[in-house]
């Protein structure tokens, strides 16, 4: 995540800027698979809640993330290379009033062509075309040895309204990487196709900066516990190698101290709702995973916690373990959580709390956490 | 007393409390935001049990991941068995963790010094 873990709270506040006005951003970089699917779709569905779009809207988005999403654990290359410049990757993003569903992942090289013929013939077509089309496609209904229809493509077409993006880059010359992108106007009228085209460029620039960055995922939106769990879930399937199960477990464990702590001291965009406004980043730097989590906090209790945040690190092994134990005997029931989330997060990562903090204005402050969980085991 | 059964959810663990049998299981993982809520009825229950517990009680605490506000609440429980415990019957807290789980190893020792009920800390594979 840089040469300097601070840097990267620039990014952050970028992402935060876009979080006032859009709402929601889910990136993944991993292995697409249909238990991912099924949370990526919990998830817009609990973030569709809050963004206020009509019935036909939130199912246009739905069923452009089934398809797009199965498209990619039904048809492509599950590519377990080393190299992560080939992990799949997707993205749903709300954004400047539309939702934005991008997928990538590789292919053979010799399937380009189909593909290409493919998109650009459902691109070519009216919106009565695509509809005669998808009809002639279900009268036939035979399913490809993948089970699809080949129904997707121009679905996503027609519900969309928009002309399917794609592009390939090549990586070798067996391999080649797959971007594809449906845009979901917000509004009735479709967008012009320029804006279309940003919206792609955008998308991939993300891309390669996640690439660049070896970030795993980014979440920006509700972090109240519906989508901890969504989000706990999918760090589950990202982190399937087998020789990561010993710091799977710390990471989980700061992930949710981390959300959890959003989604009980942080402030909400309105406070009418239950909605908890944050973001969350994973990261890999050498060995080590960067977790950072960030969200809007109330001036006054922002300098708590940078109090907090500050006593906890200058604790040594001794003194924390002896914290927490003073922390589990305190009978106070008016804290709906323990109070030890940060004394657990130093405890388990053995690495002090890096935080940062960005005035808004006169009352409200954006305040980033980040945990970096090395190889290295607490000492006693 | 009727058996405390409660099935296991996203967040929330397996718990099955059997008043006869004297055998008292958590299993999964325990991760509520809202973890008072959740452990309240198992305290309530444990309170009667307390008024007429079997010869023998063994806690199986079988959870492989809990959150620090899971972790207060299993102290609660720890200490309801403690005072069973001070009236003579027999308990015995069974923890049970993978074998390669430093933390959960390293949790239960933390718990054992916390309470006078034995801990039998039992790795698995």
């Amino acid at each position: 995540m840089g040469e300097n873990p601070r840097a990267n709270f620039n990014f952050i506040y970028d992402l935060y800027r876009g979080m006032v006005q859009d709402g929601l951003t889910v990136l993944y970089r991993g292995h697409i698979t249909p238990e991912i699917t099924t949370l990526v779709l919990s998830t817009a569905e609990n973030n569709l809640n809050y963004l206020n779009y009509s019935n036909t809207i939130n199912r246009r988005v739905y069923f452009t993330l089934v398809e797009a999403l199965q498209n990619i654990t039904r048809h492509y290359l599950h590519n377990s290379a080393s190299d992560s410049r080939l992990f799949e990757f997707f993205s749903l993003r709300h954004f400047k009033g539309d939702f934005l569903v991008t997928t990538g992942n590789t292919l053979e090289a010799q399937a380009k062509e189909k593909i290409r013929q493919r998109i650009d013939l459902v691109n070519s077509m009216s919106k009565d075309e695509l509809k005669a089309y998808c009809k002639q496609i279900l009268e036939k209904s035979e399913f490809s040895d993948k089970g699809g229809m080949g129904l997707g493509l121009p679905e996503m077409a027609r519900k969309s309204g928009n002309k399917l993006a794609f592009d390939f880059v090549d990586y070798s010359d067996a391999l080649a990487y797959f971007f594809f992108q449906v845009i979901i106007s917000g509004s009735e009228t479709n967008n012009a196709s320029d804006q279309n085209q940003r919206y792609f460029e955008n998308s991939i620039n993300q891309h390669r900066f996640m690439v660049h960055n070896n970030l795993m995922m980014v979440y920006q939106g509700d972090c109240s516990q519906a989508n901890v769990k969504n989000v706990i879930g999918m760090i589950d399937q990202v982190l399937m190698d087998k020789k990561e199960l010993r710091k799977k477990k710390r990471i989980l464990n700061v992930i949710v101290e981390l959300l959890q702590n959003i989604s009980k001291h942080g402030d909400g965009a309105d406070n009418k709702t239950e909605q908890r406004p944050g973001i969350f980043i994973m990261g890999k730097k050498d060995s080590n995973y960067v977790l950072t989590s960030s969200n809007i906090v109330h001036e006054r209790k922002a300098e708590d916690l940078i109090k907090k945040i500050e006593r906890v690190n200058k604790l040594n092994f001794d003194e924390l373990d002896l914290s927490i134990n003073v922390k589990l005997m305190n009978n106070d029931n008016n804290n709906k959580g323990a109070g030890m989330g940060l004394l657990d997060m130093k405890l388990k990562s053995n690495n002090n709390i890096i935080f940062d903090v960005k005035p808004l204005n006169d009352e409200y402050t954006f305040f980033s956490i980040q945990i970096i969980i090395s190889d290295t085991e607490p000492t006693n | 007393m009727r058996i405390l059964n409660i099935k296991p959810s996203d967040e929330t663990p397996l718990v099955k409390f059997d008043p006869e049998a004297g055998t008292l299981e958590l299993s999964g993982r325990s991760l509520p935001e809202d973890a008072m809520s959740f452990y309240e009825p198992l305290i309530t229950w444990l309170d009667n049990y307390s008024k007429e517990p079997a010869d023998k009680t063994i806690f199986y605490f079988k959870l492989d991941y809990f959150n620090t506000a899971s972790a207060k609440q299993l102290l609660k429980i720890f200490w309801h068995l403690e005072e069973l415990f001070k009236t003579k019957k027999s308990v015995t807290i069974n923890w049970y963790y993978h074998k390669n789980d430093h933390d959960m190893l390293a949790s239960g020792e933390r718990f054992a010094k916390l309470t006078t009920v034995h801990f039998n800390l039992i790795p698995y594979k």
